[in-house]
Formats: structure tokens, sequence, C-alpha cells
């Protein structure tokens, strides 16, 4: 079942907008945000290719479980619950914020923001606080459901006839300014749906292997690229800076001239609303759960009807959104994602390091304690029987 | 034996009990005529005792015909008596005589699902005669019949069909546990049955489906799943089920691939449609007008500058007209059934929206509502899309059109979170066995 | 008793916060055109006028009513809002999807009127923005005659799916925020008047980045939009044997390549294919090769006239210096150097037309 995890790999990649990375990329257009593209491409593609070699040596496995085989389990604790709290929680609750204002501004201005959050953020906590495999079936349907709208989108926007070539061959062209830093970490970011499998490797078989694994960098490159330069090719080199609302402003330049929707706006707010849910979602699930795996080392992928226990985390993790919205201005939530973002590359690189140390650690562990391994292997057999 | 059955139930009028005499040897007998068949007994039992009576050809009669055999519990009688056995006594030995009233030799037709080209024999309120409906179009040595009792005071017969080679064995466990559990003093209908095996979790949604057609169920147990089947019902139970088998209809398997695939596309677009149209009415009216290009913008801005009072008022008044009238005419006897519809649909429709009470977009956004509703094939799941569009047109109320956006997304995670005894109820392709070998992962992980 | 009590208490606090935003359509006014004028006055600079749709339960012709509603205000801003105070029911921009700017006033500065626009957020960036001719306020109190819906006749003459003419330039809004900020590429407006009983849209101004510096004839519009959009459905109209020939032109393509000497000459190619729509000379095949010469000859003619009238007006609206940007991949040194030497850069046209048919006579 492994179509399940590119879903991640299509969501996060899109997900970007509502994390103000175009922002970043745009603000550092002529200063080495194209040059930064393609070291994060060239960066990200090994890193996501070797995740996943790693993690296809532990089926069934989830970080947490990998880790405490390896590592003394108060380090593995720390680690996991560190990993929950200030890198998977503080990313649905960004990119929660980011959408529910994104909404509120072109749906009903007039709404207090907090009472738009009661909505989104009931809706996301409620859909994090089921088991795995709901949340799983969640997303296909969910991604079966939005794609057209996708496809739809995109080919609005790339083959639309006021979209400016020039423009963007015009900032292309700033590919021999050095990178800059910020915008390596800012487009590493569309390739972090790889990362998701710390959880969701708990729900891949023995013996399963990616088939397609190319899609990963070839899609989040082009999702990138699309990221980047449409705006630019909407807004222009000099106006793009402009605009707070970036995608949401380039997708309203767009014109349905058949159909009851004119404004093509609506329908990318339409597609977002499930993709941010759909990765809200995610990030609190895996948040809840790896807490859990903390508390009592639970990591069952099935479980209905939801326990109680995480109902409770998952209102806990609304309210923590409720806080942050109470406490934090719009400006504020785009710095804190940039914060959040550098932090999230550094901790993926350390993940990318972890999962290498423990795949020598296994190969170690086999060539010089045969039964030993034999006796671990049987015991992956069993568990995936 | 006719003393102490009469004390047992309390000296009923409408037994019959009579010792029978022909000269030879005597015969005491006792039967409910209303239960039994009157003219089985006369030809399996009263001629061979009357005409050219032999005693040893009686007794081999007796004992190798299979309608007889020999009751030696006397406190089985009165069961027996009840269920339309007609018990002798003869020589101090006690007999039974199956001899039970058929109500139904043919099978049904087809009333709910109907087909337009597929089978129109529906199941009978008979069990025996549904169970040999289905075996006759499901015919493998390895489909199993399981008999249950199942309530205290009617003992319905329940029968569980399956194919041992195809079933789903953590499903068939669930089963028995769940039949086992059943505490009801009537088992009157399917219905009943399906509320207490699907627990009190699944109230908004079946996931067990309840058919009338035998080549429903067949097609079913071929995919490995459950039937049930209840006596005095003329439905039959299935499954585990998953939310796209309550929009299959049987046409779907008989016509011709594209038109089928397309009618199927046909009935979720509308499915979609009775959810979500009148909450999407109130979103554009009272909150999201910009949404929609200006010219439809302006028709029903129009059509709604007559209408005194806010939307979702209007929405709630022409939904409850819609709903009484359906409920009125489901009620109603066929022959003035038109009636309501007349007056209802077509004269109340018509002068509502004279009146100035609603706007005509209202009215049209009914009548769709109501139509493709009708679409969706099965009625159970029907009932429940009925149901839950007030939860949507509760939201828009005050959440406009994201609000239905949203809801939509949560009815889809409400789905996906079901279980139909451990199988997904929203899920597009899982193996059959998947979930099983999670659990065990989970169960036997080595790591701690 | 409990789910019962929560969900009252659910219900009753949604009810309470909400209400916020909930306005029925037929509260609402809609916008369906707006307009700014330039007054002149220092204290009430700003004239905005506002075409507002009336919804009415019958639609037929000529009956689309709609309001007009005007006042000036020291900015865009304030005449809005005081405006609310002259309607009794709440302003709508979210259906607006026409911006007409006075003549007077794309002649003084479109800076702010650009920054109301861009701050709303109602707005929708594929409105049609136009100048109007004398005032916004004259065109928006005209009503033609076959409007059935307000505001209708404006989303038909600009937008694709009514009249497609070879006159109208379409602007879109997100289009005049772009060019107005843009490197090497001019902003441009077409212009609209009312002739009686419908709107006439065919000629063009060109800005330079705060106002207007040229308006464009009709012959020169419809040029226009042929060389720099490649709009086909117009035509070119020479004299053949002393008698009018006009081709209808069924596809352009075009090719724009600038060199990269001292003064760059831009050199814009087009590939014309068409029809003869009206010929009184009979047109053999042996004649057609002239035809199509005489036809790539006015075309060159007047598009290098075209052209040069437009750079020595200092304006770029067909973006050759982005496009020299982005053929040579330019930094800020060419973007300077290119400021410099576009009032005397040279322009080369040639075309070639081929004549698809002469309709169904020869």
């Amino acid at each position: 079942m492994i179509r399940y995890f590119y879903y991640h790999v299509f969501y996060v990649g899109m997900i970007n907008i509502m994390m103000f990375v175009p922002t970043l990329l745009i603000r550092d257009r002529f200063h080495g945000a194209v040059s930064g593209m393609l070291v994060a491409i060239a960066i990200s593609s090994v890193m996501s290719l070797v995740t996943m070699a790693c993690f296809e040596r532990f089926p069934g496995l989830g970080y947490p479980e990998i880790s405490d085989l390896y590592l003394p389990r108060w380090l593995t604790k720390v680690n996991i619950l560190s990993a929950a709290l200030f890198v998977w929680l503080p990313s649905g609750i960004i990119v929660l914020y980011s959408y529910a204002e994104t909404a509120r501004m072109f749906f009903y201005p007039d709404m207090p923001p907090l009472v738009n959050l009661i909505l989104l953020a009931g809706a996301a906590a409620w859909a994090s606080c089921q088991s795995t495999r709901t949340v799983q079936f969640i997303q296909e349907i969910a991604m079966v459901l939005i794609t057209p709208l996708i496809i739809l989108f995109l080919l609005k926007a790339i083959t639309n006839e006021n979209m400016n070539w020039d423009a963007i061959r015009y900032v292309a062209g700033y590919v021999r300014i050095a990178p800059s830093f910020i915008t390596i970490a800012a487009s590493t970011f569309l390739f972090s749906g790889y990362m998701s499998l710390v959880l969701f490797n708990r729900m891949h078989e023995e013996g399963f292997k990616f088939k397609f694994r190319w899609v990963v960098p070839l899609f989040s490159s082009l999702f990138l690229a699309v990221t980047f330069f449409v705006p630019i090719g909407f807004h222009g080199t000099v106006g793009v800076q402009e605009y707070v609302y970036l995608w949401s402003m380039t997708a309203d330049s767009m014109a349905l001239d058949y159909g009851f929707i004119n404004r093509v706006l609506y329908v990318f707010l339409l597609m977002f609303t499930g993709i941010s849910l759909l990765y809200v979602m995610n990030t609190w699930h895996t948040t809840i759960h790896f807490i859990r795996y903390t508390l009592n080392g639970y990591k069952s992928v099935e479980e209905t009807p939801a326990s109680r226990i995480n109902i409770w985390f998952s209102v806990g993790i609304g309210a923590a959104a409720f806080v942050y919205m109470y406490f934090i201005s719009t400006e504020e939530n785009q710095r804190v994602s940039e914060v959040w973002i550098i932090t999230r590359f550094f901790v993926e690189i350390l993940t990318v390091f972890m999962m290498l140390y423990f795949v020598w650690r296994q190969k170690k562990s086999k060539s010089k304690n045969k039964p030993r391994a034999e006796a671990q292997s049987a015991a992956i057999g069993k568990a995936a029987e | 034996m006719i003393e102490q059955i009469r004390k047992e139930l309390q000296n009923p009028s409408d037994l019959f009990s009579d010792t029978l005499d022909n000269g030879i040897i005597q015969m005491e007998v006792c039967y409910f005529p209303s239960l039994c068949d009157p003219t089985l007994i006369k030809d399996g039992l009263l001629v061979p005792f009357s005409y050219r009576f032999e005693l040893p050809v009686f007794n081999r009669m007796i004992e190798a015909d299979p309608c007889f055999s020999e009751v030696d519990e006397p406190q089985l009688w009165t069961n027996l008596l009840l269920k339309g056995t007609l018990l002798f006594k003869i020589e101090d030995t006690v007999y039974r005589f199956d001899a039970q009233r058929k109500l139904f030799d043919r099978p049904d037709e087809v009333q709910i699902e109907s087909t337009l080209q597929g089978p129109q024999s529906a199941m009978t309120e008979d069990l025996d005669m549904n169970v040999s409906l289905v075996r006759l179009r499901y015919n493998e040595p390895t489909l199993c019949v399981e008999q249950h009792v199942l309530g205290e005071a009617s003992k319905s017969r329940v029968t569980l069909l399956y194919d041992a080679e195809l079933v789903n064995r953590d499903v068939l466990e669930q089963i028995n546990i769940r039949l086992s559990k059943v505490k009801v003093k009537t088992l009157r209908a399917t219905g009943l049955l399906l509320k207490e095996l699907s627990g009190r979790r699944h109230k908004l949604f079946p996931i067990i489906l309840q058919t009338e057609r035998p080549d429903r169920i067949a097609t079913m147990l071929e995919r490995g799943k459950v039937a049930l089947l209840l006596d005095g019902s003329r439905f039959g139970l299935v499954l585990p089920v998953r939310m796209f088998d309550f929009m299959h209809a049987m046409d779907d398997d008989y016509e011709f691939h594209w038109m089928s695939k397309f009618l199927l596309m046909l009935r979720y677009v509308a499915m979609v449609l009775t959810i979500t149209l009148p909450a999407t009415y109130i979103a554009i009216v009272s909150y999201n007008p910009e949404v929609l290009r200006v010219q439809l913008t302006l028709s029903i801005a129009g059509s709604r500058v007559v209408v005194p009072y806010p939307s979702f008022i209007e929405v709630f008044l022409m939904l409850f007209m819609i709903e009484a009238l359906i409920e009125a005419s489901l009620r109603l006897p066929r022959s003035i059934g038109s009636t309501a519809t007349t007056v209802g649909g077509l004269i109340l429709g018509q002068s509502i929206q004279q009146a100035g009470l609603v706007s005509s977009i209202m009215i049209i956004v009914t009548s769709v509502v109501a139509i493709s509703n009708f679409v969706i094939p099965n009625n159970g799941f029907g009932y429940s899309i009925r149901f839950i569009k007030y939860v949507f047109v509760i939201v828009s109320i005050f959440y406009g059109l994201l609000g239905v956006v949203v809801t939509f997304f949560s009815l889809i995670v409400y789905w996906c979170s079901l279980r139909s005894f451990g199988q997904p109820y929203l899920a597009v392709y899982v193996p059959k066995n998947e979930a099983k070998r999670h659990h065990a992962a989970a169960k036997g992980g080595r790591s701690s | 008793m409990k789910k019962i009590a929560a969900s009252i208490l659910i219900l009753g606090f949604l009810a309470s916060s909400s209400g916020c935003g909930f306005k029925d359509l037929d509260k609402r006014f809609f916008v369906v055109a707006m307009g700014v004028d330039w007054t002149g006055d220092k204290e009430k600079p700003y004239e905005v006028t506002l075409r507002l749709a009336i919804p009415a339960s019958k639609i037929g012709e000529g009956l689309a009513e709609s309001q007009v509603e005007h006042l000036a205000a020291p900015s865009i801003a304030e005449a809005v809002r005081n405006l609310k105070s002259h309607v009794d029911k709440e302003l709508d921009f979210g259906q607006c999807r026409i911006f007409l700017f006075g003549k007077t006033l794309i002649k003084h500065s479109m800076e702010e009127p650009l920054n109301w626009l861009s701050r709303r957020r109602d707005i929708q960036l594929i409105s049609y923005a136009a100048v109007a001719q004398p005032t916004a306020m004259a065109i928006l109190k005209a009503n033609p005659a076959t409007e059935r819906i307000a505001g209708n006749a404006f989303f038909l003459t600009f937008g694709k799916e009514g009249t497609v003419s070879p006159y109208t330039v379409t602007e879109y809004l997100f289009d005049i925020f772009r060019r107005f900020s843009e490197k090497g590429m001019d902003p441009y407006f077409p212009t609209i008047r009312f002739d009686g009983d419908s709107y006439v849209v065919e000629n063009l101004v060109l800005l330079n980045k705060t106002k207007e510096q040229l308006l464009l004839n009709r012959a020169e519009t419809i040029l226009y939009n042929l060389s720099a959009n490649s709009f086909s459905r117009s035509g070119i109209a020479i004299n053949y044997e002393g008698k009018r020939l006009v081709l209808y032109i069924s596809r352009v393509s075009r090719d724009v390549s600038i060199t990269r000497d001292r003064v760059p000459t831009v050199k814009l190619r087009f590939k014309i294919t068409g029809i003869v729509e009206q010929s009184a000379v009979v047109l053999l095949n042996s004649k057609i090769p002239e035809v199509q010469g005489l036809l790539e000859q006015e075309m060159n003619r007047t598009t290098k006239k075209l052209l040069i009238k437009i750079r020595n007006a200092g304006v770029d609206p067909y973006g050759f210096g982005l496009h020299y940007l982005a053929k040579y991949f330019g930094n800020e040194q060419d973007w300077k150097h290119w400021q410099e030497v576009y009032p005397q850069v040279k322009f080369e046209v040639s075309s070639r037309v081929i004549i698809e048919s002469t309709g169904l006579v020869r």
C-alpha cells in the first residue's frame, strides 16, 4: 500500500503556500532564490531517497520503535517528545492559522478570527484523533476529490495567456547569484512529504518496496517551480512582492469564462480547504501518536472508535491553536514559520543521519550476531503477518 | 398428552385436539389448525391412518419419512406445536409431523429495489423459501448455512449464509459474538436486527446493507460477505459493507459497462447535491454572493426580492414541506397517494412562490434535493443522507460556504472512521486481510 | 442528557458569536461598475460614481434597472464610505467587474485609485479597467438599450463571451497592477464612450508609470492589438488596382527578437494567414503573390510607423524592455542601459502574408 505514501508527498508539495514559502522565495528572487532552489532540489532528492531506502529496512516500524531498538529509552523519549512538540505540532498550527486567515479574508472578513478557527480547528482536531489507518483512508478520499481541482487549477495557471514568460525568464536569469540559506531551507520544505514515514511506516508490510520512487523529487521540483514562477508570471518581477496573500491573488488573476463560478480564487480556496485540513490532520496525528508513544509505548495503527486519550490530546492541541492565534499576529506568524522552516531543515538532516546510523547498526548486528539477527528478522516477520 | 399440553398452553381455544380411532388403533392428535396446512395433514397423516390401515406399514412410514420423528421430551411439545408442528401419540409414543402452513410458495415481486432488466423476484417472508432463492443463485458446495434462534418471545429463526472459502474469518467471529449478545423480546423485522448488530456507535449511517433481492445477496456472497436472513421478513442483511455498496444498483451489473459507470457517477453527484445544495443556497444567499458569476447572482437576488425573511427560514420551510410530502405519500394508501403529490408539489409549490413566501430558486433547490435523494438506490442509506443535510444547513447558517466545505470534509472523516465489522467503511481499495496484518503488527511488535 | 446539553451549549455559543457576515442577498446592493473622475477641485478632487444593480424579478430587454450614486471626496476610500449613507442596503463590491477612470484622472495620476483598488479584498483582480470618455459618470449614467441585467453590457463588451472586436483590448486589473510596476513594460487602457444606445470601445490610451502619454486612434488600436497580442479576426486593407481590397486575418503568429548592439534593434516578424473578404478585382491565382506582397508592405509600413510613434512617446506597452532583459538574462546594468537607449531603439518589421482562400468566389 505504497500509494498512501505518495499522497503525503503531494499534499506537502502544495501546502508550502500556507507556510509562506512563496513569500520567502519571492523576497529573495534577485538575491539567490533560483540557485537556492536548485541546491535544495539536489539536497532534498538525496535526502528523500536515502530516507525512503532506510525505512524500507524497517517495515512496520515507525521512527520511535526503530530508535528504541538502538538508542537508550530515555534518549528516544526525549527525541520523540521534542520532535512532536517543537516540529510536528507547530507546523500544523502555523498552517491552520494562515489558512484560517486567508479563508476569513476572502469569505467573511467581518467574522472574528477565533470564531472562524473553531470550525477549522474542530474539523482538524476531530480528524487527527482517529486511528492511523482511518487517517490514511481520509487522506486518500480527500486527495481523490481534490485532484480534479488541482489539475484544473494548474492547467488554468500554466496555459494562461496572461502569464508573462519574459518575466519568468528574467527572474530565472538570476541563477548566477549565490544561493541564500533561507531559500534553501524553504525550498526543501516542499520535499518534506517523505518525513511522514516516521509515523506512517507503521502501515507498511514486510518486504515492501517503494515503487516509482523518482516521483518524489520529480513532483516536488515541479511544485517548487510552479510555486515560485507562476506568481511572477502573473504579477511581474516587481509587482509580485507587494501582495500579502500572494497565491490567493495569483489565483484571483485567472478567470473561468464558462461555469457557475467566475473566479478561480474560489476553486483555489476550496482546494486549499482540503489540503490544509489534510496537512493539519496529519501533523497533529503524528504529534498525538508520538506523545502517546513516549507515555506508554502505544503503537497500534487501528483503533475504532477513537480512544479517549486521543480525543483529549486533540482537544488540547486545538486549544493550543487558539492560544497561538490569540497571542500571535499574522506578521508574527510569518516570522514563526520562518523559524520553523529552518528548525525543520536541521531536524530533517538529523533524522536522515539517525536513520543511516540505525541502518548501520542493523547491518552490523546482522553480520556479527547471526542468530540474534535471525531472531530479529523472525520477529519482524511475525510482526508483519 | 392432550391434557398436559392444554394445561401448559392454558387451554387455548384455537388448539385442536382429538382422539382418532380407525377401529384398529387409537391415535391422539393435537395441533393448531391455523398454523398447519390441512391438505398436508390429510394427505400425510389422516389418509394413511384411515384407509387400508396396516400397523407395520404405518410404522414403516413413520420411520422412513423425514417429516415424522419421535419426540421423547415432553417439555418440547408446546414449542413444537407453536411452530406449526402436529403431534400425535400412538401406543404411548409421541411423534411429530411437520405440517407448517406455507404462506408463500412463490418468490415475491421486487418492490423497492426495482431493476429494469434484472431478475424481478424478491425474497418472501418465509425463511426456507429465501434460503432456496439464494441457493438457486449461489450454487456452491462451500455455501454454509448456519441456524440461530433469536428473540426471547418471538424465537425467530435467523440464518447465516456465507461461503466458507471466501469469507473473512475475522468478520465471522465478530458476527457470532454480536449475535450471541443480541437481547430482544421480539424480533419483528430485519431493521431491528440491523440496529442490534450495528451497536451503539453506528446511529447515523447503516453499516449493514438491507436488501430484498436474492441476486444481490448472491453477488455479495461471491465477494466473501456474510448474509443474514430472518424468518418473517422479506429482507436480508449483508455485511460487512462499504459505502460504495449502498450506491450500487443491481442494474449496474446487468447493463452496458460505460452506461452503468456513467449512472454510477451520476448517483454520486446526486448524493453530493442532495447533501450540500440547501446549505450552499444559504451560504450563497447570505454570506458569499460574490462566488457565483454576476448574472446568476442578480437573478437569484431578483427572485428573492419579495421574500420577507432570512434565507435559512426559507430553507427550513421548504425542506419541511418536502419531507412532509414524502412522508405523507409513503403513508397514504396507494390509490390516493397521487393526490398528495399533486396538491403538495404542483399547487402548493406554484402558489407559495407566487405569494412571495419562497423564492423560485428555492423551489428549484428543493426539487433537486428531493429528486437527487431518490436516486440513491438503498433506502436506509437514503434516509441517512436525508438526515445529514440538516447538519450542513445548520453549519452553513453560521459559517457560509467554508462551513459547507469543512463539514463535507468532516463527513468524509466520519465515513472513514466507521468500520463495518472491522472492515473499513470508506476506503478505495484495501486487500481483504489488511486489517488483520496490522493488528498483528501492533500486538506482536518486537521492541519494548 | 449530557449530549443534548452540550449541543445546546455549542449552538448557543455559535448563535451568539455569529450573525457577523450573515446578510441576505436582497439586503445588499451589488456594485456592478465603478467610476472615478478627477474634478480638479482642491478640497474634493475625486468623484466616485457607483452603478448599483437593482434586483428585479422580471428580466427582459432594456429592463435592467440600476441606480447611480456619485459623490466627491478628498479620497476614494472616503467617497465610498460616505456613499454608504446614501443607500439603504449594504454596498457589495464582490460583483464589480468594471472600473472606469475618467479622462481627466488619467491625465493627472493613477497612483491613488490603483492603491485603493489593490488594498480592497473584495475587488476581483479579473475585473476590467477602461478609460471613460468624457467622464466615468457620464458613461455610468447612460443606459444601453439592450441591457438585460444591469452592467451586463460592460461584461459582454470586454469579456470573451460576448462580442470579440479587434478594437477592444481587454485589460484586467491584475495586468494593470503588473504593468504599473514592471520593468520594461508599460500600462495601457482601452477607452469607452457612449454613442446614445450602446458603448463604443475603439481607442487605446498608453501610459507611463503614472499618467497618459499617448492616445492611439482606431487604426492604430487595431494594429496594436494585432502586433502586441496576436489578435486575429481583424483585417488589413490596401488599394489594389484602384479598388479597395480587405484581408480578413484568421491566424497571426508573431516573433520578437532584440539584438544586443549598443543601440538594440527590435525585430518583429509576423506570419499572417487570412481570407480575402472584399475585393472588387477578380483575384486569379496568378495575382495572389502580388497581392500578398502588397499586403506585406502595408503591414510592415504601418506597424513600423506605430512602433516609432509609441517609442517617441517614451512608453513601452509591448514589453520590449522586459523581453530584452529576459533574452539576455539581464541584470541592473542592462536595465539601465536599455532605459538610456530606448529613445533611439531601431525597429525592423518583416511579415509574411498568406492568402488562404479568396472566399467563396475568385
